[in-house]
């Protein structure tokens, strides 16, 4: 046999039967402090009086009572609620129809795959300072179309509170319509063409079987897409930076915004608590349809 | 008149083809237009950029606007360039990513290979955090760092990368070590291999095409990280992303030096750019394993 | 000496008792078939003699040494796997002396062990070569030749031919038999092919439903099975199992057979008789198989007249088809005397060789 010392060879079978579990200790420990315990600890937070320290002076519901009375809160809520819509419903629109395109047959269709998906590898950062400039009012896009002859252009969605945040929404859609092109592309592939072929000979035109049998079968696609577009949404914080600054004043603040600006910058922990707290709650309700939808897979796959 | 394919599915006329490669190559002008905005525009002077067009090629070509990029811009506080920011990045980035990706794999190894009771338990606790908004950490991690000892500091930003970044791993090698045939495990431990001989030799060299994916996909995102650098670090210690964002939105001279601007944003932007030609697929790969759970 | 020595040992996931107090001792060299159908629990049993799985109750010894909590490296055994479980990165070589490494064999000896090896299964042109570039049977053959590099002292095999095509797997059959009684060490070899078990086994264990139904050598297992179960498992095609009634005439037992034309009385031995008498049920099943009911000669005693429902030739033999007591029963013959379809024709007994079960508790009873 391999060993000759009996405590070694102890020694050794105590490792082949501990290590799997001891080589998770490391990140498992990790994920209790830093993912639950720190939830914990936020949720506490927000419950407490803690201003530019973290305090334990148990506050109830102070904090959201004074959370939901900022105006500020509420503009930050609105402009997330727009936002998130639009970039749901432009990079969903977008996504499935250059999908659809770049499924017939299309001759450079790795190339053009390569370029719809580069924004993503980008900081967020680098997209808000690009469109930043491509949007400035005066040397940018709309001095562009004012050269081309029509002089009466106007663009200064940048410098309008109003309009603002919807600049945002054209850098957030240009960034990530390229990602949801290739998670359709991803989903029409795999579907069976002989389905295609067999409602063609039924007499069906191809547009017609695009629309009554491959986009329903492409729902679960929707709806991770909607998922992870929604929960981006959501954290989204670096490209609104960039880009607008959180202005003009504070109209295009979002919830991130709010919550780094409260927390770290104005010393007012447990009002930044509360709305992280917020913040996750949202997150869990986009992501409870999904559950469910799983669980009922897991029971139906279980039934047949 | 519609024309069947080499597949048998039948696709539309010369006149239907055409709009759809025009719709396509209009649509790759779109993505690559904010590309070729800041690629000329870096290299212009700022004459050109106040009395040109955005859209026209620099002439001449003009260095001046990555030189100040790299090392004399103003960022804040100092008006040193980038280039220390960029170093910043590189030295959290690259132990992150390598700490992250090794966990990752010994993790994805032992909740495969080495199932016992709770392993399961344990992967869905591991994976938790890849839902959570991460401005559900900042507040306790800020404190925690401080008391560590590690507040604005590089070794803090790789503790942080590391930490947020084992989830996405795990789950990334845990679905590819499912796919390795169990058998080879047994018949590494007859063949005398404990739990890390037989993942040196045995399932290491199997796994090039999920580190790859996991080594891609955590630089992007390390690199690329904004939230976690603005909160935990200050001046001299701030990653890339900072330093960009304090380049552009923070000019305390007044004039607007776009030039700079795209040519610091380009430098940002290079290293995933970079890996992201040279790695395409891995990236791919890696954005639809992340988007069915994440 | 018992190389292996299981001893009353079960093994339960969870709730599901997936093995039940299973024995078995095996000798020296000797050559054990555990087979079985798919979830009978053979592999389990396998995996914990490998130490890959934990033992839930009982012992496992290995050369006189209790092995309940030795880690496989700890067990001086080697295995070979259905999906041969060739480590994809090396090449040939490497794959054989791994084992070798692991266990801080010196390089030299190493290099003379993969030769010997190599020589001895003719593998020694694909030593360079990645298990990719083999084809099933070369795999399969360097998997072998990474479990003989071990020189254990026992060796395991998962049903190491169910992956190749049905020629090789005969030829790769004959060469594992020719390996054993070269090297004349234990090897245990978990199947749930009966004719592998049949021409590979000195003794094979029936196993179903967590029970080793039966432990015998390939003779005993074939002529008198323990019970049912292992009489319809071992045997193609399988026996005849024909319900029928027991009765006594001038003193000896009958049995009585219905094949469409009234009863007919079949006597049984003097031997049948005698294990018969203390069985108190009129019913009974008779197991016959299909090489013991053929065409009547003139000479032959007891015959029962049948009509012909299938006639089904497989080359060597012929194999006919009819109903006995409402079940039915295939004969075999060989083709120059093979009736048509429809025909009826007198099927004779060769009753010694026929044996009998309880019809409730399936057991057999002579």
């Amino acid at each position: 046999m391999a060993d000759s010392s009996p405590n070694v060879a102890l020694l050794q079978r105590w490792l082949d039967r501990w290590l799997p579990k001891l080589s998770l200790i490391p990140s498992g420990l990790a994920s209790l402090i830093f993912i639950y315990a720190f939830i914990a600890w936020t949720i506490w937070l927000s419950f407490t009086s803690s201003s530019l320290l973290p305090s334990n002076n148990f506050a109830g519901l102070k904090e959201y009572d004074v959370l939901f009375q900022l105006d500020i809160w509420w503009v930050s809520v609105a402009n997330l609620a727009i936002f998130g819509v639009l970039y749901v419903a432009f990079c969903l629109a977008i996504g499935l129809f250059l999908a659809i395109l770049l499924d017939q047959k299309i001759r450079a269709e790795g190339w053009l795959r390569t370029i719809y998906l580069y924004p993503l590898a980008l900081s967020l950062v680098v997209t808000g300072v690009v469109w930043k400039w491509m949007l400035n009012p005066s040397l940018g896009l709309e001095h562009v179309v004012q050269s081309l002859g029509w002089t009466g252009f106007s663009f200064d969605w940048l410098i309008d509170p109003n309009m603002a945040i919807y600049t945002v929404v054209i850098a957030a859609v240009w960034q990530a319509s390229g990602f949801v092109t290739a998670l359709f592309l991803a989903g029409l592939r795999g579907i069976d063409s002989s389905i295609i072929k067999a409602a063609q000979m039924d007499g069906a035109s191809l547009p017609r079987v695009y629309l009554s049998i491959i986009i329903p079968s492409l729902r679960p696609v929707f709806f991770s897409a909607v998922i992870l577009l929604v929960s981006l949404a959501i954290k989204s914080f670096d490209l609104v930076i960039a880009l607008t600054g959180g202005g003009p004043g504070y109209s295009t603040w979002v919830p991130a915004i709010f919550m780094y600006d409260f927390g770290f910058n104005r010393g007012q922990i447990g009002l930044g608590a509360a709305a992280a707290t917020l913040m996750m709650a949202a997150v869990a309700l986009a992501m409870l349809p999904m559950l469910f939808a799983e669980l009922k897979e897991r029971r139906d796959g279980r039934s047949h | 008149m519609a024309a069947a394919t080499e597949d048998g599915i039948q696709r539309g006329g010369l006149i239907a083809r055409v709009l759809i490669y025009g719709v396509l190559i209009f649509a790759a002008a779109y993505f690559l237009l904010p590309l070729y905005v800041m690629l000329t525009t870096s290299f212009k002077t700022l004459g050109q950029i106040s009395g040109g067009s955005l859209l026209s090629l620099p002439s001449p070509w003009s260095t001046e606007g990555w030189s100040a990029a790299w090392s004399s811009a103003c960022t804040g506080g100092d008006c040193t360039g980038l280039h220390q920011y960029f170093w910043n990045s590189v030295r959290f980035t690259v132990p992150a990513v390598l700490l992250s990706t090794l966990f990752g794999a010994i993790n994805g190894y032992a909740l495969t290979k080495w199932r016992f009771r709770g392993s399961e338990l344990i992967f869905a606790l591991l994976l938790g955090g890849t839902f959570v908004p991460f401005q559900m950490f900042l507040l306790p991690m800020a404190n925690v760092l401080g008391k560590l000892g590690l507040a604005n500091s590089l070794a803090g930003l790789t503790l942080v990368h590391t930490v947020y970044g084992i989830a996405f791993t795990t789950l990334f090698c845990r679905n590819y070590y499912v796919s390795i045939p169990d058998e080879l495990v047994k018949a590494a431990r007859i063949d005398g291999a404990g739990f890390f001989s037989t993942f040196r030799y045995v399932i290491l060299p199997l796994s090039t095409p999920i580190l790859m994916v996991c080594i891609i996909w955590q630089f992007t995102q390390i690199w690329n990280d904004f939230l976690f650098g603005v909160v935990f670090t200050s001046g001299g210690s701030h990653p890339i992303t900072v330093a960009l964002n304090n380049l552009v939105n923070t000019s305390s001279t007044g004039i607007k030096r776009y030039n700079v601007d795209m040519a610091g944003a380009i430098i940002t932007a290079l290293p995933t750019l970079v890996v992201y030609m040279v790695a395409g697929r891995y990236f791919m790969r890696g954005l639809t394993a992340g988007a069915v759970k994440g | 000496m018992a190389v292996l020595n299981i001893e009353n040992v079960s093994k339960s996931f969870g709730d599901t008792e997936v093995l039940k107090d299973i024995n078995i001792e095996m000798a020296e060299g000797e050559f054990l078939i555990l087979v079985g159908p798919s979830g009978c629990g053979k592999s389990t049993l396998l995996n914990m003699i490998a130490g890959l799985e934990p033992i839930t109750h009982g012992d496992i010894t290995l050369d006189n040494l209790r092995v309940n909590e030795r880690s496989p490296r700890e067990r001086n055994i080697a295995m070979v796997f259905q999906f041969y479980a060739l480590y994809p990165n090396m090449n040939v070589r490497r794959n054989i002396s791994f084992g070798l490494k692991m266990r801080k064999v010196p390089k030299g000896e190493q290099a003379t062990i993969v030769d010997r090896v190599a020589k001895m299964l003719q593998i020694e042109n694909l030593l360079d070569r990645k298990p990719a570039q083999l084809s099933g049977g070369q795999r399969q053959r360097v998997a072998i030749g990474r479990a003989l590099a071990r020189d254990p002292a026992l060796f395991l095999f998962d049903e190491p031919l169910s992956n190749l095509d049905a020629k090789l797997r005969v030829e790769m059959r004959t060469e594992l038999k020719q390996l054993h009684q070269r090297l004349k060490t234990a090897m245990v070899y978990v199947t749930h092919d009966q004719i592998e078990a049949m021409t590979l086994g000195d003794r094979i264990a029936v196993m179903h439903e967590g029970k080793v139904q039966q432990l015998g050598t390939p003779r005993e297992i074939y002529d008198s099975p323990a019970n049912r179960y292992v009489a319809g498992f071992i045997g193609s095609p399988a026996m005849n199992f024909i319900t029928c009634d027991l009765a006594e005439r001038d003193g000896r037992r009958v049995v009585q057979l219905d094949s469409g034309k009234g009863p007919v009385d079949i006597e049984l031995t003097e031997a049948q008789s005698a294990a018969m008498a203390n069985h108190g049920q009129s019913k009974i099943v008779l197991g016959l198989r299909p090489e013991h009911l053929a065409p009547a000669r003139e000479s032959d005693g007891q015959s029962l007249d049948c009509v012909i429902d299938v006639v089904e030739p497989t080359g060597p033999d012929t194999y006919l088809l009819t109903r006995i007591n409402d079940t039915y029963t295939t004969a075999r013959c060989t083709p120059s005397v093979a009736p048509a379809a429809g025909d009826s024709i007198a099927l004779t007994f060769d009753i010694e060789r026929a044996v009998f079960f309880d019809a409730e508790s399936d057991k057999r009873i002579a």
